[in-house]
């Protein structure tokens, strides 16, 4: 069944196109990843997913998530799907997370706004969480401000955030490109205990082509705005024909041809 | 072989308190290509930044042929030894054009001869094309400017570079031209490179030998192919276990 249906969107700052006639299906318990980029339009069109682009923004297209239908729809349908249907982790969890407020009380917020949980409720469940991402000692850790806290920590307390309201949907944007490539494995390994166990759907977005395969059953090379190659993970890895992806494939296998000869044997 | 740089047992602790640099030694020898790996806060720009003279030191010495560096000719250190830093759009300074970036350190070390013909010949060793020399750092692509950052290290004909994430900063496909542009020039000159690196690809393509730093110290060192296939120190195997694998083709 399909969880969400991106069909022709387009998203322009008057002239300057950035999403440029996307589409893509995401399946219910599917794992779809898109790579391209510092400029590709990948967060751009996840944004417009999430229907908080940047002001002067104009889209046009379909975005249907459950059957809904998301563009040009009231503020009030999308907010209802936003933290609630689909759950967002940012690249940067300083910048992403309220730096004057509590963790747990961040982690509680969309469990108060979407399923009108008291306060003293959503700080339990807040204390849960924590245990849940992996957070040693969790009603210290909750009770603490974000920059007391490490880049892993902190990315562990963003997937709490956009977990905790029980999203069927997990839109994740470049979530483990500031942190150390140890700390990356395990939020990585995080992300895919979390994601089967609660059989979430996955978007998995990302520069590094590695990172994408290993999180990604289908994955979607975007350039430019456009869509130019998709193709189930193993396929695209195969068969690729778009030169771009083929030249990304073929950089991404140089760069690790000495590593894994050095590794030995790893093909 | 001859060593040409040597740290040995630095000591560096910030006013907080923290200790980056803990004992740490590291010898360059001519035509080494060294790696240094490690995850951020582990010590590896500290040290490099302690091996350019920029760091103050608490305890140890660093060693520009036998010689420590406050009693060595501090010009002849600095033409000899040149930093490359991660990010071009800082370390290159926009008021200036290319040419007098890269003509600055011929300059600044009193080197003789023609700076403009230097300045010429250094772009064409980085791919670029003389009327670069004219544009500002602002003009430039991300690896455009990473190109002049190579041609302004190597304008004093140095003996070692030291490239402190040389290529974190840009995208996949520029990254692989300059890996492979530092690894030529590298070979060409018969230069010795440290490099900091954060990504083993990258290490594993430019370096014979390797150290991997924790917590301020190098926990595990020696020739890379010993230390990739048999690391001693627990660490090191996590580090290698964590670099994401491709899907191999049937």
């Amino acid at each position: 069944m399909t969880l969400l249906e991106v069909r022709n969107l387009t998203v322009r700052f008057g002239d300057n196109i950035v999403v440029n006639d996307v589409s893509f299906d995401v399946g219910a318990g599917g794992r779809f990843g898109i790579i391209g980029e510092s400029g590709s339009g990948k967060t751009m069109a996840m944004l417009a997913v999430l229907g908080v682009l940047p002001i002067g923004a104009e889209v046009s297209g379909s975005i249907r998530c459950d059957g809904v239908e998301l563009v040009g729809a009231d503020e009030d349908v999308r907010r209802a799907v936003r933290g609630r249907t689909i759950g967002m982790v940012f690249q940067e969890p300083l910048t992403a997370l309220n730096p004057l407020m509590r963790v747990d009380r961040q982690i509680g917020w969309p469990l108060r706004l979407h399923h009108g949980m008291s306060r003293r409720d959503a700080d339990a469940a807040a204390v849960e969480w924590c245990a849940r991402v992996g957070l040693d000692e969790p009603e210290r850790i909750a009770r603490r401000l974000p920059h007391e806290m490490s880049g892993g920590q902190r990315q562990r307390i963003g997937l709490a955030i956009a977990l905790a309201a029980k999203p069927r949907l997990l839109i994740a944007d470049e979530p483990t490109t500031a942190l150390d490539v140890t700390v990356q494995d395990d939020i990585l390994r995080l992300l895919d205990s979390l994601v089967d166990g609660d059989g979430l759907s996955l978007i998995f977005v990302s520069h590094d082509l590695g990172v994408v395969a290993r999180m990604a059953r289908d994955i979607a090379v975007m350039r430019s705005g456009r869509i130019v190659e998709q193709r189930p993970t193993g396929e695209l890895f195969e068969r690729a024909e778009d030169p771009y992806a083929k030249a990304l494939i073929e950089s991404a296998r140089r760069g690790t041809v000495d590593l894994r000869r050095l590794l030995r044997g790893e093909s | 072989m001859t060593v040409l740089l040597e740290a040995r047992g630095l000591r560096r602790v910030h006013r907080s308190g923290r200790t980056a640099l803990d004992d740490v030694s590291l010898s360059v020898a001519a035509g080494a290509r060294i790696g240094v790996v490690g995850e951020s806060g582990a010590g590896k720009s500290t040290l490099v930044r302690a091996m350019l003279g920029l760091e103050p030191l608490a305890a140890g010495d660093v060693l520009f042929g036998g010689t420590r560096l406050s009693q060595c000719d501090t010009r002849a250190f600095r033409r000899a030894v040149q930093p490359v830093f991660q990010d071009p759009r800082s370390s290159l300074n926009p008021r200036l054009t290319v040419g007098r970036i890269i003509a600055e350190p011929l300059e600044c070390l009193g080197i003789d001869g023609d700076h403009a013909l230097r300045v010429r010949e250094v772009l064409a060793d980085v791919a670029l094309d003389a009327s670069f020399a004219a544009r500002y750092p602002h003009e430039l692509s991300g690896g455009q400017r990473q190109r002049v950052a190579i041609a302004r290290a190597l304008a004093p004909s140095p003996q070692i570079l030291i490239a402190d994430e040389p290529v974190s900063a840009l995208d996949v496909l520029i990254r692989d031209e300059i890996v492979a542009l530092i690894d030529d020039l590298i070979a060409r000159r018969n230069l010795s490179l440290v490099l900091v690196s954060h990504d083993l690809a990258v290490v594993a393509r430019l370096c014979t030998e390797i150290a991997v730093m924790r917590d301020g110290r190098v926990v595990e060192s020696g020739p890379i192919e010993r230390v990739l296939q048999n690391p001693e120190n627990s660490f090191t195997g996590r580090l290698i276990d964590a670099v994401p694998r491709l899907p191999s083709v049937g």
